[in-house]
């Protein structure tokens, strides 16, 4: 999938990303994609998580990225993004939550630039801008994040499972 | 009858003398951050954020020379190539000129020759002496959608 110019520039003023980290790479998600995000043990003890009432299949997203099994997250908490899709409900297990920030664009990005499965990328999102200044208060870094597509990687997910 | 006029912008790249036609370039740029990707993909040194767009950095020693690292030297610059609706920027040692040539200056191989650079070569330029490779960025663009799983990206190189 490449993004179009004007998908990919859709404003996202006043909506929010989250932040996290895989493998020690930082990604960011739209907030409005997730249903909830919640720390756990890991590894995971016990059966699936419970969330609403729906018990969530749990993936390591660094599975999903790399297309491989995981070597093993090294935080003793993980946080689990919840995605409810239309085949059920599928926790995407990151190595931590970095914060929020306030989205602004999301440019686009051709898919062929990473190994990441095709259509995982929403764009690019700059943070750090000249000017900006961290939570600290010392001068951001400028940076460039990938924002996935949670939803297609919840969805792949399911897929794999049913394989 | 003479061929159709074209400008050739030249570049160097190692040991290589190159070039692309100018209708690919949109603009050389003298320094661009370079942002590492995660999971970046073999041909892809980074990103760049350039002019309010994030632009794919082509990693062209790999391409090229077959190279993974190349020793750049001082002042490298950035070729910015439009393809379609997709921009890339491609780190260069060096910009040498535009010459202006028409289409029955360049020549072919009969036999091309085990260079990891043939495969993207459209033609040769000769220019001064030496000839320049006249690289196609078309086929480096096709070149990683397809690796990219992308159907639309044509047989070919």
């Amino acid at each position: 999938m490449t993004i179009s110019q004007a998908d990919g520039r859709r404003a996202l003023s006043g909506e929010r990303l989250l932040l996290y980290t895989v493998g020690g790479e930082p990604y960011a998600s739209l907030l409005d994609d997730l249903r909830e995000v919640i720390d756990i043990p890991w590894p995971h003890a016990g059966g699936p998580p419970v969330i609403h009432g729906h018990a969530v299949a749990v993936r390591p997203l660094d599975r999903l990225l790399v297309g491989r099994r995981a070597g093993g997250m090294a935080a003793d908490m993980a946080s689990l993004l919840v995605v409810e899709t239309p085949a059920g409900w599928v926790g995407l297990l990151a190595e931590r939550v970095q914060g929020m920030h306030r989205g602004g664009d999301i440019l686009p990005v051709p898919d062929e630039i990473t190994t990441l499965p095709a259509g995982s990328i929403m764009g690019a999102m700059i943070l750090g801008k000249q000017g900006e200044v961290e939570a600290d208060g010392a001068p951001a870094t400028e940076r460039i994040i990938l924002v996935l597509d949670v939803q297609k990687l919840a969805a792949a997910a399911l897929e794999e499972e049913a394989a | 009858m003479p061929g159709a006029p074209t400008l050739v912008l030249a570049w160097r790249l190692g040991p290589l003398s190159l070039g692309t036609e100018v209708a690919a370039v949109a603009h050389v740029v003298e320094s661009l951050p370079v942002r590492g990707v995660p999971r970046a993909s073999p041909g892809i040194a980074g990103l760049a954020y350039y002019g309010e767009r994030v632009l794919p950095v082509l990693d062209l020693p790999r391409f090229l020379l077959g190279e993974t690292a190349h020793a750049w030297v001082e002042g490298a610059m950035y070729v910015i190539f439009q393809i379609d609706d997709r921009g890339y920027a491609a780190r260069v040692d060096k910009v040498m000129r535009i010459i202006p040539t028409t289409t029955d200056a360049l020549v072919t191989w009969s036999r091309p020759p085990d260079h990891p650079a043939a495969r993207f070569t459209r033609a040769l330029l000769p220019v001064d002496g030496e000839q320049l490779w006249l690289i196609d960025v078309r086929r480096i663009d096709r070149h990683l959608r397809r690796r990219a799983g992308d159907p639309a990206a044509r047989q070919g190189v």
